[in-house]
């Protein structure tokens, strides 16, 4: 190990013990020496020390109780999918009825035909639109998790799956600048994930400067296209689409 | 195999399953900060596994190979779901004083939001390795991630937390009987 530099890493796995005896010897003699390597190691098991607190007692569901093989499992991915095919029912059956912003886009219902839902299968690239019309923080963090979970587990994957984070409405929130709480997170996510691409409505820019606001949005972020063409057009490729 | 034999080796596997429930759970908590979503979450996991059991070739690194299903069922999970269900933090057990549960609660909370601020795969890094104790390696394995990826998630998870909690902010001792260590 160089001992002139002590990166942040070897800190870390100096405190998570994960260097080999040598090494941590050399950490801990640098860090006698140095009151700056001993307070960022004392940060670094601060924090240790305090995410192990915070989680000794996670709350706890009310269930049944049972094993693994007793207790009735209901399936996430079915009730996802009834979840799902009820949404698009009640939008194709009853238009603009239903309650809620996320069934309408620019004025217009989602058909039930463009709506495919999320299929993982096989080796087939994935491609998936993910939609967002709300202002809600709880909605725009799904949204981004939700983006980064498709992703993450293939940023070393020749076939890593393309995702379109798409927002109007109110949603464009999540991408304007000074607005969005979650700038230095896109920031990052556009760093660790070339295949995100991040689209604010045109239409909805364009109402806002009909209002006089005139919006500015964090780097990177397109704002070329309209929502309701742009997720027509990929369900028609035959992406996947979501809405958050 | 005989009959008999499949069907003690299958109890003998539920037992091993069952006994990582608990700690399955604090794990799933900690990505998804849902009770009820992680409850699901260790439940279908731990099925997964029952039916997945030949799969497992070595019987020592079943909880790398449970961490990667609980992963993969939460991956799916937000693809394919879309219930908000908000954050809720509940209180610390009974015998502690008011003082004691409401200073408990307050660390805990910020420290469970801005643990559930942090981008999910910096999440399920920090959380293996501190709640579990888990090796980079097996984190690395587990989440299907090279070496490297840990450790840089894990730099910058640990250094959003402390940007986002209070400098002088300590876990509080007596309660979780777990006493902030000094560096000399």
């Amino acid at each position: 190990m160089d001992k002139s530099r002590i990166s942040e890493e070897m800190l870390n796995a100096h405190v998570d013990g994960q260097l080999s005896a040598e090494d941590s010897e050399a950490v801990l003699q640098r860090a006698l020496s140095d009151a700056a390597v001993a307070a960022r190691l004392g940060d670094i098991r601060r924090m240790k020390d305090l995410v192990r607190h915070a989680y000794q007692s996670p709350p706890r569901p009310r269930r049944e109780t049972g094993t693994v093989e007793r207790r009735r499992y209901e399936a996430i991915p079915l009730a996802a999918a009834a979840a799902l095919i009820a949404i698009v029912g009640i939008a194709s059956w009853f238009g603009g009825q239903r309650a809620g912003a996320n069934a309408v886009i620019d004025g217009y219902d989602v058909r039930s035909e463009w709506v495919r839902p999320a299929t993982a299968t096989g080796s087939e690239r994935q491609r998936i639109v993910l939609h967002l019309a709300s202002d809600d923080p709880a909605l725009m963090q799904r949204s981004l998790d939700q983006a980064e979970l498709i992703l993450a587990g293939f940023e070393y994957n020749a076939n890593a799956p393309k995702v379109e984070l798409i927002a109007n409405g109110q949603g464009l929130a999540l991408f304007r600048s000074g607005v969005s709480p979650f700038a230095e997170r896109i920031d990052a996510l556009q760093r660790d994930y070339p295949s995100l691409g991040l689209f604010a409505c045109a239409r909805t820019i364009e109402r806002l400067a009909q209002q006089g606001i005139d919006v500015d949005f964090l780097p990177g972020v397109d704002t070329g296209s309209i929502a309701i063409e742009r997720i027509y057009t990929r369900t028609r490729q035959g992406w996947s689409y979501e809405e958050i | 195999m005989g009959l008999v034999s499949a069907l003690f080796a299958r109890r003998d596997f539920c037992a091993r399953l069952e006994r990582r429930r608990e700690r399955l759970y604090g794990i799933a908590f900690a990505w998804c900060h849902d009770k009820h979503l992680a409850d699901d979450l260790v439940q279908q996991a731990l099925y997964k596994a029952l039916q997945k059991r030949t799969q497992l070739k070595n019987p020592a690194a079943i909880d790398g190979w449970l961490y990667r299903i609980l992963a993969n069922g939460l991956r799916d999970f937000y693809r394919s779901y879309r219930e908000t269900e908000e954050f809720d933090p509940e209180r610390g057990p009974r015998t502690e004083s008011a003082l004691q549960a409401a200073e408990r609660e307050d660390v805990v909370a910020q420290v469970r939001r801005a643990v559930a601020s942090l981008p999910l795969a910096q999440r399920q890094v920090i959380t293996l390795i501190d709640l579990e104790g888990s090796s980079y390696n097996d984190v690395a394995i587990a989440l299907d991630i090279p070496l490297g990826t840990v450790m840089s998630r894990l730099c910058r998870a640990r250094r959003a937390l402390k940007d986002r909690l209070h400098p002088d902010m300590a876990p509080c001792a007596g309660i979780a009987g777990h006493r902030i260590r000094r560096v000399k």
